[in-house]
């Protein structure tokens, strides 16, 4: 169950401390925020979290996955804040209803950007390190380690979340359960059967790992040991101060410039 | 009834769970799938039910190609019983657990509710108020109601998948003739499971699978009674069996050992 979204490897991002990782990924957030208004500042974010994708042997199938979900994401995002632009600024093109500017078309990539750099970011983080590092380097921050640990079994949940839910659309559709039909009221009715059972699905793994843990003696002890932990090296002070120096710089630039 | 031809299916980024198979089931046949963890029944009932679509080749369900027929049509014609009933229960009573198959087809209350009360008696869960929560219920019970949701459909082929699991004994013997009965209508069952001693005793015809494919494909008695064949793929014949051959009778259950033995010491 805490293996979760990591994937094993030896690549850059593997081996690199957990604590400047967790620095990067909120700093990339932190500049994505800084650069939602305009989405030519927001781009070299996206580019270096595209970049840290590969370095973390993250998969071309996943990474294709999070593109094609990215496309869709971003066609959505520009209707909406094209449209909500389309006032302002020069007007670049007309399509029927639709007229985009130059402002609405930045501010459009600029909100595509402020959701995908952060998850492609915490997808890179998430995979590449161990979950046992990952608590480890919060309670190196101050979390104190019940708290950690939740954090990361919550995470390790989603995948089997995700294979509970398939289980479950599985069997209703065996009994006659079409989610396609109806009109949009009707179809988000149709989810109670998925919805319920998985609900209660959860609420009884979550009740069953307690139990386990409880007969376990988690807790028991209040010095927590880790078998491996690991060390801030050479490697680690590069990254975190090119880290600061790169999304820092994109952020005072989106801020004040 | 049920056909497929030459069917293959691979999961994504997965071994080849099903390779090229070819089988029937027909009217009136109480089949048993067997085969070790991962030889891909469980995916080969998922392509019957329509829920998988073939890789290559075909599944005919009542004339029915399931790779261009929604499964909720499909599901008029095969039940499909889950290893777990935890994964289906979402309704506050078992009356309407029962009766979201039957609704979903459109099928009027009285009838609805006709069928839900003959269904829950041949699960013995006739005795429960229809109006008792599903969670209120242990998990045999559970699994009764599960297996109560799809009988209560009438559907022409029932799959059970390891049906017996968290079931005592005299409620597997129960499971058992109700699918008896099932056959004895000219419905058709096909039970996954890993109990030999029920299959020998209410299964008609056996399945085994490995690694995708159907390596045996035979009667009940003969393919249970292949104590060589069993031994090389890896299953437990059963005991019974064993004992009839060191005593030099022909015998499968217990039942028949005790009369073959009877038989020869009056």
């Amino acid at each position: 169950m805490l293996a979760g979204l990591y994937r094993e490897g030896d690549t850059v991002f593997h081996r690199l401390d957990p604590r400047p990782k967790l620095a990067w990924t909120l700093l990339v957030l932190a500049a994505s925020m800084a650069t939602q208004f305009n989405g030519l500042k927001s781009l070299p974010v996206f580019v270096s979290v595209v970049l840290s994708l590969a370095l973390a042997g993250i998969g071309v199938k996943i990474a294709f996955l999070l593109i094609f979900n990215a496309s869709i994401f971003l066609l959505v995002t520009l209707l909406i804040w094209v449209g909500m632009y389309s006032g302002a600024g020069v007007v670049l093109a007309k399509l029927g209803w639709l007229t985009i500017t130059d402002i609405g078309l930045l501010v459009a990539l600029g909100k595509f950007f402020l959701i995908m750099n952060p998850v492609i970011a915490f997808v890179v983080f998430f995979a590449s390190t161990k979950p046992s590092h990952i608590i480890w380097a919060l309670q190196k921050i101050g979390v104190p380690y019940k708290l950690a640990f939740s954090f990361v079994v919550a995470l390790g949940l989603l995948p089997s979340i995700i294979k509970n839910a398939g289980d479950v659309i599985d069997v209703q559709k065996a009994r006659g359960l079409a989610l396609d039909r109806g009109n949009i009221f009707e179809r988000i009715k149709r989810y109670a059967p998925i919805l319920i059972p998985l609900i209660s699905r959860m609420m009884g793994d979550v009740w069953d790992l307690s139990m386990v843990l409880a007969s376990r003696g988690f807790g028991y002890a209040k010095k927590r040991t880790f078998v491996d932990t690991p060390s801030w090296g050479k490697l680690d002070t590069l990254f975190f101060f090119l880290s600061i120096a790169f999304y820092g710089g994109i952020a005072v630039w989106g801020l004040y410039l | 009834m049920i056909e497929l031809k030459n069917v293959s299916f691979t999961y994504p980024n997965g071994p080849r769970a099903v390779d090229n198979v070819s089988l029937s089931i027909g009217e009136g046949e109480f089949v048993a799938l067997i085969g070790h963890s991962g030889a891909g029944k469980t995916t080969l009932a998922k392509l019957i039910v329509g829920l998988l679509k073939p890789e290559t080749g075909w599944v005919k369900v009542s004339g029915l190609d399931t790779k261009t027929t929604p499964v909720s049509k499909i599901a008029e014609h095969v039940g499909y019983v889950f290893q777990n009933p935890d994964l289906m229960i979402f309704s506050a009573t078992i009356y309407d657990e029962v009766a979201f198959a039957l609704r979903n087809r459109g099928y009027r209350e009285d009838e609805v509710k006709k069928r839900v009360v003959q269904a829950l008696k041949e699960v013995d869960l006739g005795h429960k108020p229809l109006d008792t929560p599903p969670y209120m219920l242990s998990f045999g019970e559970k699994h009764r109601l599960a297996i109560a949701s799809v009988l209560a459909t009438e559907p022409d082929l029932l799959i059970l998948d390891e049906p017996t699991t968290g079931l005592d004994y005299a409620r597997c013997l129960k499971l058992m003739e109700i699918c008896e009965r099932l056959v004895r209508k000219g419905r058709s069952v096909l039970i996954i499971t890993h109990d030999f001693g029920l299959i020998a005793e209410y299964a008609g015809r056996v399945l085994v699978m490995k690694k995708g494919r159907i390596i045996r494909d035979g009667a009940t008695r003969e393919v249970l009674r292949d104590v060589e064949f069993l031994e090389k793929e890896g299953f437990m014949p059963l005991q019974s069996t064993l004992l009839a051959r060191k005593l030099g009778l022909r015998a499968l259950t217990p039942r028949e050992l005790a009369s073959a033995i009877l038989e020869r010491n009056p």
